[in-house]
């Protein structure tokens, strides 16, 4: 199986935060969510289930706010090994 | 076998509480203060005889380099013994104590404790020739000698009872009592001598209780049979609360019916264990050949116990993790088959309700008590409020109790792939562990077995392909039937009954990632639900990847 990654920090203001915020949740509804790096593209189909989490952490005046998610692209295929045939599940 | 020198030391210690007894019930008669340094002296000796005797069960345990099971259940059955003939010896001890309290010797005298000592010392005697024999009749005496200590005892508890509403000598007679319950004590001690015992012949954890049902259960049978050539195999399953073992004759013969090989043997929760006794009558008249035979029942005043067919044959849970494809396909077909004839055999026009919002809530305490964390409380992530468990299970339950299947059908209520045998020598289904079945809604037992294939702890990808797509199967089948049925509200249901089961089950799952999932499956379904209130629930579509992994 092949790892591919795509890693990104930067500084921002709450304006430029939020545009990268609205382009992900534009991305969600429609299904896919596609990372470019360097020209390398990394295409992620949205699951019909997604584990979603926030975490946040304020320890002497450093914050943290994670959200996260993560989902199997797997799951919702069903490969029937009677007829060898691949259906969706969902 | 056990080694010499165990059996030595053994010996010698059953020899040293006999010794203890007998000069017990010496003291008990004469009085004599000046014996006791010797009784408190043997005792220690006792003390050590069990540790040296415990030091070397635990050593063969660990040090030898293979052992048979037979041979495992020698030694424990030896250091069960030892344990409690140290008992033995400490209640001596405490009984003799209990005189320095005593001011009026000759009182004791008025009751008869000697026969104790005598019951005793019969039983101590043949302990170690039963352990080397194996002569079950002998062990089941030394059990049953429990009982007699008992009818002893209380003989002469109603005397002293009697003897203090008198009015006299009351500090003396209560002394008395508490010698009495030393006595008593060590028929107890005695008892778990003897189960021990049974533990060596048997290589089966039995208590003589279960036992002596098993030996009427048999016998209204019709069975006359020796039980120590009886054989039971280990316990099968006891979540319920009942103990399942299976019997079987020697070499295999058949002991009830010639059609039959062996039975299973279930005793336990005197309500489950006749809830079980009707639900197989009620089978037996919709579908002969479903469910077990029943060959008897047996009731006491707690407990109750049947003796039933035991089902040759393979649980669809071993076929679905080690059988081939093929022969997996052809046996969900029958039991897909078997399902809907069942539905449609079953099938009344009577508004039914599953209740699946309060079967989550009565679990909930043991849910928590295995994974303390899987309630949520009240959270909020900027203006968005995360409701807490207690919330969304109360405001499920009000929308759930407008939500009754239209029509009922006998459910199997604990529908898990566990309890589906697949005979292949009558190329048939049949059920098993039938105590919850109930007029109910279907939807119970499709979600019992999506979630039990869920559960199921394999991660192999084609394990799971194979869990998912006998899930798909089933799922289809059963929303297939509601569309026939007319059945509007299906998909809604199906959602309430997996919530249940999915969180229900985390309390048998001790993977807290995968239990973690199935509980937040379970929220994910709940806030479906509710969601969708304010629109006709026709309208409501299950979204079925929750049902695969």
């Amino acid at each position: 199986m092949s790892t591919k990654k795509f890693d990104y920090e930067s500084l921002q203001d709450g304006h430029s935060i939020k545009t990268y915020l609205v382009s992900l949740i534009d991305s969600i509804e429609k299904g896919r969510i596609i990372l470019k790096s360097n020209g390398d593209e990394m295409a992620m189909r949205v699951g019909d289930l997604m584990k979603f989490s926030v975490q946040a952490k304020n320890k002497d005046g450093q914050n943290k706010l994670s959200i996260k998610l993560s989902w199997s692209e797997i799951k919702p295929v069903i490969k029937d090994e009677r007829s060898s045939s691949m259906s969706i599940g969902s | 076998m056990l080694t010499a020198a165990l059996k030595e030391n053994l010996s010698f210690m059953v020899v040293e509480v006999a010794r203890q007894l007998d000069d017990t019930a010496g003291v008990l008669t004469s009085g004599e203060v000046s014996a006791f340094p010797k009784i408190n002296s043997r005792d220690d000796y006792i003390d050590n005889l069990k540790t040296v005797i415990e030091n070397r069960c635990f050593s063969t345990l660990s040090e030898a380099r293979s052992i048979t099971q037979r041979e495992r259940d020698r030694i424990q059955a030896t250091h069960t013994i030892c344990v409690n003939l140290e008992r033995i010896g400490d209640f001596a001890v405490s009984a003799v104590d209990q005189l320095h309290y005593l001011k009026k010797q000759t009182i004791l005298q008025h009751f008869d404790y000697q026969q104790i000592f005598d019951i005793l010392a019969e039983h101590l005697h043949v302990v170690i020739p039963v352990l080397e024999s194996g002569n079950m009749g002998q062990a089941l005496a030394i059990c049953r000698a429990e009982n007699q200590i008992d009818a002893i005892y209380k003989e002469n508890f109603d005397k002293i009872m009697e003897e203090l509403r008198g009015g006299k000598e009351i500090e003396n007679l209560i002394t008395v009592l508490f010698i009495f319950r030393y006595l008593e004590r060590m028929g107890d001690s005695l008892l778990n001598i003897g189960e021990a015992l049974l533990l060596s012949i048997l290589g089966e954890k039995i208590k003589i209780e279960q036992f002596q049902a098993l030996e009427e259960t048999l016998s209204r049978s019709g069975v006359r049979t020796n039980l120590s050539e009886v054989e039971f195999s280990s316990i099968l399953g006891s979540r319920s609360g009942c103990r399942i073992r299976k019997v079987q004759g020697p070499n295999e013969q058949p002991l009830i019916a010639p059609q039959t090989q062996s039975s299973i043997f279930k005793e336990g929760n005197k309500e489950k264990i006749l809830a079980e006794k009707n639900n197989l009558e009620r089978w037996n008249e919709i579908f002969p050949d479903l469910t077990p035979r029943l060959f008897s029942h047996q009731e006491s005043e707690e407990t109750a116990s049947l003796l039933v067919e035991f089902l040759p044959g393979q649980t669809l849970e071993a076929i679905i993790l080690k059988g081939d494809p093929d022969e997996l396909d052809m046996v969900c077909k029958l039991l897909h088959a078997t399902v809907l004839e069942i539905w449609q055999r079953t099938k009344k026009k009577v508004p039914v309700k599953a209740n699946f919002i309060p079967q989550i809530m009565s679990r909930m305490h043991s849910v928590l008590s295995v994974h303390p964390d899987f309630h949520r409380v009240r959270q909020d992530i900027g203006s968005s409020e995360v409701m807490p468990t207690e919330e969304l299970l109360e405001k499920c339950q009000r929308i759930e109790e407008n939500l009754a299947a239209p029509f009922s059908v006998f459910i199997h209520g604990d529908f898990n792939v566990n309890n589906i045998i697949y005979n292949a020598v009558k190329g048939r289904i049949q059920l098993i562990d039938l105590y919850r079945s109930r007029e109910s809604d279907y939807v119970q037992d499709v979600s019992v077995f999506i979630v039990s294939n869920f559960r199921q702890p394999v991660f192999k990808t084609h394990l799971r392909d194979r869990l998912n797509w006998i899930t798909r199967d089933m799922y289809e089948l059963a929303k297939e039937f509601a569309a026939q049925q007319g059945d509007e509200t299906f998909e809604v249901r199906m959602a309430l009954a997996l919530a249940r089961s999915f969180y229900t089950s985390t309390r048998f799952e001790w993977n807290n990632d995968f239990a973690h999932e199935m509980f937040m499956r379970s929220h994910f379904l709940l806030e479906k639900v509710l969601a969708h209130q304010d629109s006709p629930w026709r309208t409501f579509s299950l979204p079925s990847s929750i049902m695969y992994y």
